[in-house]
C-alpha cells in the first residue's frame, strides 16, 4: 500500500463476493484474529485490490463515525436535495458493504456497529459523510485536494460514486496496515483554512471557496511558548 | 523625449548591467521611451550618452533584458493596475476548474476604487476603496471587512518589492500576442533553479496593464492561468458603480483581523528558506474552531510560502503532503507543535522549508 493510488472505489468494491474474506477483514480490524490468521489475511489484503478497497472503506466509515468534526457537519448542506438524490443512486449502485455481516462474538464495541447494522439515520449520516469527503465540491468547497502519503501511509479511495463527473481525487485517510493505531483523517476543512489564510497574502485571484469560515479575532491568548510580543492589529 | 533625472553615482553603479552600451543613440532612445512612461520617478535613468564610459562594451543580445529593466517592467505592471481605469471580465483556470470574475477599477481624487464580482460558485462581491475591502456574501447575509495592501491581486502581481528578480528568474521576451482583442507584449520568467515555478506574462502594449498570466511548472505545463476575456481601458466609470448591488440591512458584519506577531521572538526560526524568499510578514490569527495559529509569510516577489505554527493537540490532523494546482502543502508534527507549510512552489521547496523550521528556547527574546 505504499504507492499513492486514488480510486473511485465503487467499481473496486463491486466485484468481490467472498463473504468469509470480508469477515476475516472485519475481525482483523477489530484485532480479533489470531496472529497467524492475521498474518495470512494481511498477505491476502496486500494482494487483492478488492479487499484493499473494503479495508479502506471500513476504516473510512469508522473514522467518520469517530471524528466529531466530521459528524458535526451534518447532512444539512446547501444543496440537500441534490445530495439526497445522489445518495439514493449511490446506495442503489453499491453492494451493501455497510449491512450487517455474519454473526460475530465479541464485546459490542463501537467498531462492531456497522457489522450488526446501524440505525437508519446513522447509515445515512455515514454515507453522507463519506460522500462529502469524496466529493467536497457538493459542499461548496471547490475541488478536492489530492494527497500523496508519506512513506508509512496509503491513500484512501472514495467510497461510492461511479459517477464519472466527479473528481477521482479525494480527501485522505491513512491506515497503518500493521495493526497499529489507525491514524486520523485529514480534515479537508482544516486544510482549507490554511489555504485561505495563505491566499490572503499571496498574489493571484480571489476564489469562491475562500473565507469558508470566518471567526472574529479574540483579544486573548498568546503564541505557544512565548509571552506575546505582538503589536497592534494591522 | 523626456530627460530623466540622473544621479551620477547611481548611474556609475549600474554600469555593469548596461549591456547595450555603444549600440548607438537610436537604441538608447527607443529604450528610454519605453521606460520613461513609468510612473516611478527615481533616478534610475538610462539616457546616457554623456556619461558613457569606455569600459562598458555592447553585448549582442538585447532580447534578454537587463536586470533593472526587469524590475522596472514589473513595477510598471503594478502601477498600471493601480493608476489606470479599466473594467472587464477575466477567467481563472486551474486544473479542471474555471472561475470567471468581473472587475472594475477607477481612480479619482479619493484614491482607488475597485469592484470584483465572482460570477461562478458562491456569489460574492469585493468592493475596495484604497486599502479597505468589504466582501459581500449575499447567501450568508454577511459582510467581511478587511484591510489589504493594494496591488496583490490580478492584474497586479507582486507580493513583495523585487530588487533582484534576475537573481532567481531569467527574463526573456517572447513576442507579441493578442489578448482580449489587444496586442500584448509577452515575457517569460524562467526560474533559474528548481525551487520555484515559471511565469508567462502578457501586458497590454499601449498601457502596460497585465492582461494575462500563466504559472508554469518544471515540465513546462501550465498549472494555473488567469486572463481577461474582454477589457476596456481608460474609460470613465462612475463612483456609484462601486456600491453593493443588493440591499444590506440586517446583514452581519465581521472583521477579518490578524495581529502582527513576532514568532522569531518566541524562538521560532526557519533556517533554510528557499533562496530569494524574504520574510514579508508575521501574523497571529484565530481559525474557525478558536485555534490560535501563527503565520510567517515568505515571498520572492512572485510566489509566496506561508508557514503556520500552532500547538498540536487537534486530534484530526495527519502528517503528509497535499497539493491543489500550484499550491503544495506539507504538514508535520514538531514536538508539541503542528507545522503546516503552504506555497505556490514545487513540493520540494515546501518540504525544504518545512524541514528547516526550528524552535529554540534559547533564542527567545
Amino acid at each position: 500500500m505504499k504507492d499513492a493510488v486514488v480510486r473511485a472505489g465503487a467499481e473496486a468494491t463491486k466485484d468481490f463476493s467472498d463473504a468469509s474474506s470480508l469477515e476475516r477483514l472485519s475481525a482483523l480490524i477489530d484485532g480479533a484474529l489470531a496472529p497467524d490468521d492475521a498474518a495470512s489475511t494481511i498477505g491476502r489484503l496486500l494482494g487483492d485490490p478488492a479487499l484493499r478497497a473494503a479495508w479502506d472503506e471500513y476504516h473510512l466509515v469508522g473514522d467518520v463515525l469517530r471524528s466529531d468534526d466530521l459528524a458535526a457537519m451534518g447532512i444539512a448542506r446547501q444543496d440537500g436535495a441534490q445530495q439526497a438524490a445522489r445518495f439514493a443512486s449511490l446506495l442503489d449502485a453499491e453492494p451493501t458493504v455497510l449491512a450487517p455481516q455474519a454473526q460475530r462474538v465479541g464485546p459490542l464495541r463501537r467498531s462492531n456497529w456497522f457489522r450488526f447494522g446501524l440505525p437508519g439515520a446513522s447509515i445515512a449520516a455515514a454515507v453522507a459523510m463519506v460522500s462529502w469527503i469524496a466529493f467536497p465540491q457538493f459542499a461548496g468547497g471547490g475541488s478536492p485536494l489530492s494527497a500523496e502519503r508519506g512513506p508509512a501511509g496509503a491513500t484512501i479511495s472514495a467510497a461510492g460514486g461511479s459517477d464519472s463527473a466527479v473528481n477521482p481525487g479525494s480527501a485522505t485517510s491513512a491506515s497503518v496496515i500493521a495493526g497499529g493505531t489507525p491514524r486520523p483523517v485529514v480534515d479537508p476543512v482544516q486544510l482549507q483554512e490554511y489555504l485561505s489564510a495563505h491566499r490572503q497574502y499571496s498574489v493571484g485571484v480571489m476564489q469562491a471557496d475562500d473565507f469558508g469560515r470566518v471567526a472574529p479575532v479574540s483579544a486573548t491568548g498568546s503564541l505557544p511558548s512565548a509571552s506575546s510580543a505582538s503589536g497592534d492589529a494591522k | 523625449m523626456q530627460t530623466v533625472q540622473r544621479d551620477p553615482l547611481k548611474y556609475q553603479r549600474m554600469l555593469p548591467f548596461r549591456r547595450f552600451e555603444g549600440r548607438g543613440p537610436s537604441l538608447r532612445i527607443s529604450l528610454l521611451l519605453v521606460l520613461s512612461v513609468s510612473v516611478w520617478s527615481g533616478s534610475n535613468g538610462y539616457a546616457a550618452d554623456r556619461h558613457a564610459t569606455p569600459g562598458a562594451r555592447a553585448k549582442n543580445n538585447v532580447s534578454s533584458d537587463v536586470s533593472n529593466d526587469t524590475g522596472n517592467w514589473l513595477a510598471k505592471i503594478q502601477s498600471a493596475a493601480q493608476k489606470i481605469n479599466y473594467s472587464g471580465n477575466f477567467i481563472y483556470q486551474q486544473g479542471a476548474q474555471i472561475q470567471s470574475s468581473r472587475i472594475a477599477h477607477m481612480v479619482d481624487r479619493v484614491g482607488e476604487h475597485e469592484k470584483l464580482e465572482i460570477l461562478d460558485g458562491q456569489p460574492r462581491e469585493y468592493i475596495r476603496h484604497n486599502d479597505e475591502v468589504k466582501c459581500y456574501l449575499p447567501e450568508r447575509r454577511l459582510i467581511i471587512t478587511e484591510r489589504r495592501t493594494p496591488g496583490d491581486r490580478f492584474p497586479s502581481m507582486l507580493t513583495a518589492p523585487v530588487s533582484d528578480i534576475d537573481t532567481h528568474y531569467k527574463v526573456r521576451s517572447a513576442g507579441v500576442e493578442r489578448v482580449a482583442g489587444r496586442p500584448c507584449n509577452v515575457k517569460v520568467l524562467e526560474p533559474r533553479d528548481k525551487l520555484r515555478y515559471g511565469y508567462r506574462l502578457w501586458t497590454d502594449q499601449e498601457t502596460g496593464l497585465l492582461l494575462k498570466t500563466q504559472t508554469i511548472n518544471q515540465r513546462g505545463e501550465v498549472i494555473e492561468q488567469v486572463g481577461f476575456t474582454e477589457v476596456s481601458i481608460g474609460t470613465k466609470i462612475s463612483r456609484s458603480h462601486f456600491r453593493p448591488k443588493v440591499p444590506i440591512e440586517g446583514w452581519r458584519i465581521e472583521k477579518l483581523e490578524t495581529r502582527v506577531a513576532d514568532l522569531t521572538a518566541a524562538g521560532w526560526s526557519v533556517r533554510a528558506p528557499v533562496p530569494g524568499f524574504q520574510k514579508i510578514r508575521e501574523v497571529r490569527r484565530i481559525f474557525g474552531d478558536r485555534r490560535e495559529v501563527g503565520q510567517i509569510v515568505f515571498s520572492d516577489g512572485l510566489a509566496t510560502i506561508s508557514v503556520f505554527i500552532e500547538t498540536a493537540g487537534a486530534p484530526g490532523a495527519s502528517e503528509g503532503d497535499a497539493s491543489k494546482g500550484p499550491l503544495n502543502v506539507v504538514s508535520k508534527r514538531y514536538g508539541d507543535h503542528w507545522l503546516t507549510v503552504v506555497g505556490e512552489a514545487p513540493i520540494a521547496s515546501i518540504r525544504q522549508v518545512a524541514n528547516s523550521i526550528e524552535y529554540d528556547k534559547a533564542l527567545r527574546r
